[in-house]
């Protein structure tokens, strides 16, 4: 199977490479901006439909997709149409703007619930004061952790997201809300960046329900966007200051608090710490994130009280222009580490921790656009021994 | 819902009827494109070449070999066949050129000056109109010095020379791509 896998991914990289290098063999001689004009086999139908399509006098239409082949020891091997993300932007007015994301994720709503057909972001920019100070309100995503602001999977050199940023924070994390939000250059080269907003906050569930969980974290307790709210009368308040010294530079402090049980009693706060550097060829990233839980004994057993964890990683691009112009190859390593029940409130077990290395490799042809291989290394409490879960994941991923 | 709740919104609301007051008369004129013009063509003039007593311009169509030998050097295909250079003199010496360009980054094209010194090193980039709601840090000097000293014997790509600006990759690309542009051209108008 192993083998299988291998041949996949060399075969993606390969059909990728191949296809580039003749693009690559002549100077493009279109017109620089294509977008809206129809390129492409005209044969295949699909080179017909009007990608980047400006519609009207300030409405774009763009979006990114990705599909994946996953191939993981214990379980048996798979191909997944992940996520096709439809995103239309409109300048309604100087000042005024609308953006919005519909996510189709693992092939769309189906009857037995197995995919999804949602809003993911949908909300409405009000310039106050220009660059400085805007209002935002509708459907947000919660400025928690950056991972969870820029998620989008042609931008990710690996397939799968952090475990800290689908777990600690349950990216992608949504919320009816409303806020402001700003960018400030207070002394070349300084840059801040800040957000703040009132939400609707988590949905714990009924005392006992368990969508709190040490198995996957804060994942099911985001609350519904219908209507009905979450389970209490109370708000959640969320913020994130981005502070840039220099370019390439960033570190970021977030935060998310709010009730999450029914009575309205006991409150959860995340905190959340990260990080990016560049230089050259080099990136180095990353994100903290703590949960801490207030929770009864009695009436919420199957709450854990505390969950952290982390991730590093380092990219490497190299190959520039090899195979066509604008190409690239980048090498990832990438180290996660969750605790789902750090203090131990829901298992005698001393330690929970999941772990996971990844080696990745990636080729985009343009920046745009990214073929991946990853082998992942899974971990329990740091053994190697104990599951046997390594996997083979080759993706795709574009914007369009 | 908590009192403290209540406050926070009224904070918001508030924030919103203070911009009502700042967002101008009703039926603000729609624009084709969101313009920020930061810089005038004039005002991008001044700051390229500070000293200088005099400022030449002069409009140059390109022969069909000097647009196939920009081509190749480039890797891709020019929009138009003519440039305007500027070029400034102080005590009638040559204080380098400048040329604008307009590069479209994610949507809407980007409007900006590149500045070269008389040996083809880039002084100065200065962004002058900017078009798209997101990405605007391209226009900071934070972000446009990193170009100073470039020639074309340098790659001017991001992730190699050039730091990519998180969230605005599309518009670093295009300002990336009009500077090399920008320095091929000048070069190839000087037979090298």
């Amino acid at each position: 199977m192993k083998r299988n896998a291998l041949m996949l991914g060399l075969l993606c990289l390969g059909l990728g490479l191949g296809s580039a290098a003749r693009a690559g063999d002549a100077p493009e001689r279109a017109p620089a901006d294509q977008r809206g004009e129809i390129s492409g086999p005209v044969g295949q139908g699909l080179y017909t439909k009007p990608f980047w399509r400006k519609m009207g006098r300030g409405t774009y239409l763009g979006g990114y997709m990705d599909f994946e082949y996953r191939n993981r020891k214990d379980s048996k091997q798979k191909f997944e149409a992940l996520r096709m993300v439809p995103f239309i932007y409109a300048d309604i007015a100087p000042g005024i703007r609308f953006a919005t994301e519909i996510e189709f994720e693992h092939g769309g709503a189906t009857a037995d619930g197995t995919g999804d057909s949602k809003l993911e972001f949908a909300a409405l920019d009000y310039d106050l004061l220009g660059e400085g100070l805007g209002f935002r309100g509708g459907l947000v995503l919660m400025p928690l952790g950056k991972f969870n602001l820029i998620h989008d999977s042609p931008i990710n050199d690996l397939n799968d997201r952090p475990t800290v940023s689908r777990t600690v924070i349950p990216s992608t994390f949504y919320e009816p809300a409303a806020g402001l939000f700003g960018t400030a250059y207070p002394a070349d080269p300084l840059k801040l960046d800040y957000q703040f907003y009132v939400s609707q906050g988590f949905n714990g569930g009924a005392n006992g329900s368990g969508k709190i969980r040490s198995s996957d974290g804060l994942r099911k307790a985001r609350s519904n966007v219908n209507g009905s709210g979450d389970n209490n009368d109370r708000l959640a308040f969320s913020g994130r200051l981005g502070l840039s010294p220099v370019l390439g530079t960033d570190v970021g402090f977030s935060f998310h608090t709010g009730e999450w049980d029914d009575a309205g009693h006991d409150r959860l706060t995340i905190l959340a710490l990260d990080w990016g550097f560049k230089w050259r060829n080099l990136e180095f990233l990353g994100e903290y994130a703590n949960a801490a839980i207030g929770r009864g004994p009695s009436t919420h057993a199957s709450v854990p009280g505390r969950m952290d964890g982390y991730y590093v990683q380092a990219n490497a691009h190299f190959l520039n222009d090899a195979v066509r112009q604008g190409s690239v190859f980048t090498g990832v390593v990438r180290v996660d580490h969750v605790d789902l029940d750090l203090s131990n409130r829901t298992s005698a077990q001393t330690a929970n921790g999941q772990e996971r290395v990844t080696f990745g490799l990636n080729f985009r042809p343009l920046e745009q656009t990214a073929f991946k291989l990853d082998y992942q290394l899974n971990m329990e409490d740091w053994a190697r021994s104990r599951v046997s879960n390594d996997a083979w994941v080759l993706g795709l991923a574009t914007y369009f | 819902m908590g009192p403290r709740s209540g406050h926070i919104l009224l904070i918001l609301a508030a924030s919103l009827a203070g911009a009502g007051l700042w967002a101008g008369p009703p039926g603000t004129e729609y624009l084709e494109h969101i313009e920020e013009v930061f810089l005038t063509e004039a005002g991008a003039l001044k700051l390229a070449f500070p000293g200088a007593d005099k400022v030449e311009s002069r409009a140059r169509r390109f022969t069909a070999e000097e647009r196939s030998r920009i081509e190749e050097r480039l890797g891709w295909a020019l929009s138009g066949d003519t440039v305007t250079v500027h070029q400034g003199f102080k005590d009638g010496g040559p204080q380098g050129r400048a040329v604008v360009m307009e590069e479209i980054g994610k949507f809407k094209p980007i409007t900006f000056m590149v500045k070269a010194s008389n040996d083809g090193k880039v002084e100065r980039v200065d962004v002058m109109v900017y078009r798209e709601s997101v990405g605007a840090e391209v226009r900071r000097a934070r972000f446009t010095r990193q170009f100073r000293g470039k020639t074309t014997r340098d790659p001017l790509r991001i992730n190699r020379d050039i730091l990519n600006v998180t969230g605005a990759t599309m518009s670093v690309q295009a300002v990336t791509a009009g500077v090399k542009k920008a320095l091929v051209i000048l070069e190839t108008l000087d037979g090298r």
